[in-house]
């Protein structure tokens, strides 16, 4: 009895040290973060300028090669990449996350911002477009070639789309669905992601059959080599555009638009393209 | 607010907390009595939980339930369904998630009580179990109660594991936390505030009647 009420006694007193610490680690983190910036700042007057970039997960393998090969083109710009999901990003920047500009998996949050005035309004432009395939594990034998007749089959028991309530792709995947005449026998099998991440992970995993994922995904290492895909025809969904904004009180907004022209430039467009998020296929 | 999902997080707290204490309470009772090697690694597995991030035991299961994990397929081939995806997939999960917090504070519990009255028990001609069920179990109560209010805070708010397990299934998998997040990524503040307050005051009670148990032990 003691050692219980000893036990349960002492968990008011852990709940405040805990939260004692985690303020100070927060405020420690805080003065840190502002005490490099402003050192980098004073520096980078003098030799390097920096660029602080926000990106849409989805778009990882892509930004990831347009940044390493930028930082050819320009040696002297430190780039500093966040990637997240749209939403969260979103969220950051409009409580005054410090990026510069920000690529979207959609057009809505660029647009959004540009409405709050937190985003400049010329500098939005649609710099991908995503496209929606259908996609299985090797080890479940079902052929996704068969396209959406597939999702019919009884062999298929849980579908994984992302959540049409918030993602792009979610949204699309179930106009898909529907315009391909499967709505009634598909809905029922339907289970959601948080984000197409973790769609693809259901299928991956082995939990859901067949996952309706961003060509983006598919194409990526981890996934091409453990499954293979089909392509949604694209009469049968919207297109989904990618974003891009620069944000307001940027701190190097010539940077910014100079990486932004690169990005739109022929080489990051090949990279996009082989990365599946290419303007049409 | 999400009426449905705050209903689901119920039904699992509540299932969580009722299982998770008639299997937790005799592997605590052992726990409690021995003192073995055996014993202490078990203790160890039992509070892994607490180290785990969420979203790695949430795979974990995920890969062990699906059709194509060793969980997964002898469920299939006895009952001829699927596990992921389900309020059953929830179910085990929570209750592996929040196993520590049902365990530890009955191991506390059992292993206060006072030893002579175990022996007295023990002389005066009753069972090993009757002792359990008449003299321990009794006695530990205010701890019992404290590792059942925990489990189903625990359960209520927890959002890792049912995220990767459940699949968002609105009135089936679709808990509480899972809804909040939904509705932050939909940018619908008010709707994710409204049910935060509603998660977050259920907490506090649980807090509270933690608290006025442990006014009683002390007593």
């Amino acid at each position: 009895m003691r050692r219980i009420s000893k036990v349960i006694k002492a968990l008011p007193s852990v709940f405040v040290v805990g939260l004692a610490l985690m303020i100070s680690a927060m405020m420690a983190y805080g003065c840190e973060r502002s005490a490099t910036n402003t050192a980098k700042r004073g520096k980078s007057s003098t030799d390097k300028a920096e660029l602080s970039i926000a990106v849409a997960s989805s778009v990882k393998p892509a930004m990831d090669a347009i940044v390493l090969a930028w930082a050819k083109v320009r040696p002297d710009v430190e780039v500093t990449v966040t990637f997240g999901a749209s939403g969260n990003l979103y969220a950051q920047i409009v409580n005054g996350a410090p990026f510069d500009i920000f690529y979207s998996a959609d057009t809505l949050f660029p647009e959004k911002l540009i409405e709050m005035n937190v985003g400049l309004r010329d500098s939005l432009r649609t710099y991908a477009t995503g496209q929606l395939v259908i996609w299985a594990a090797t080890a479940t034998g079902l052929d996704v070639r068969r396209g959406f007749e597939l999702l019919s089959d009884t062999k298929v028991r849980h579908i994984a789309i992302a959540n049409p309530e918030h993602a792009p792709y979610g949204r699309a995947a179930r106009e898909a669905i529907t315009l391909a005449g499967v709505a009634e026998v598909a809905t029922p099998k339907l289970v959601l992601g948080a984000n197409v991440e973790q769609t693809a992970q259901f299928a991956q995993s082995g939990a859901a059959d067949v996952a309706i994922i961003p060509l983006s995904l598919a194409r990526t290492p981890r996934l091409g080599t453990s499954g293979a895909y089909w392509s949604v025809p694209q009469r049968l969904y919207r297109m989904i555009e990618h974003g891009v904004v620069r944000i307001a009180n940027a701190n190097s907004s010539s940077v910014a638009a100079e990486f932004d022209a690169y990005v739109a430039g022929p080489d990051a467009l090949r990279m996009l393209e082989q990365a599946g998020l290419g303007r049409s296929e | 607010m999400d009426w449905q999902a705050i209903q689901l997080s119920l039904q699992l707290a509540l299932a969580t907390t009722v299982v998770l204490l008639l299997m937790g309470a005799p592997l605590a009772y052992w726990l409690s009595s021995r003192r073995s090697v055996l014993a202490t690694i078990i203790e160890s597995v039992v509070a892994s939980p607490l180290v785990i991030p969420p979203t790695v035991l949430g795979l974990v299961i995920l890969l062990a339930i699906g059709p194509r994990g060793p969980v997964g397929r002898a469920y299939e081939s006895i009952t001829g369904g699927t596990l992921p995806f389900s309020f059953a997939a929830l179910l085990m999960a929570s209750l592996l998630f929040s196993l520590p917090f049902a365990v530890q504070p009955m191991v506390a519990a059992f292993s206060s009580v006072d030893r002579r009255l175990i022996d007295a028990s023990r002389c005066l001609g009753a069972g090993s179990m009757k002792t359990f069920l008449q003299v321990v179990l009794p006695l530990s109560i205010p701890g019992i109660c404290a590792g059942a209010v925990l489990t189903f805070a625990h359960t209520m708010g927890e959002f890792g594991v049912v995220l990767m397990v459940g699949g968002g299934i609105p009135g089936k998998t679709r808990t509480a936390s899972v809804s909040i997040y939904d509705a932050v990524q939909s940018m619908e503040y008010e709707r994710a505030l409204r049910t935060s307050l509603f998660l977050v005051s259920i907490s506090v009670m649980a807090l509270i009647v933690t608290a006025v148990l442990r006014r009683r032990a002390t007593l």
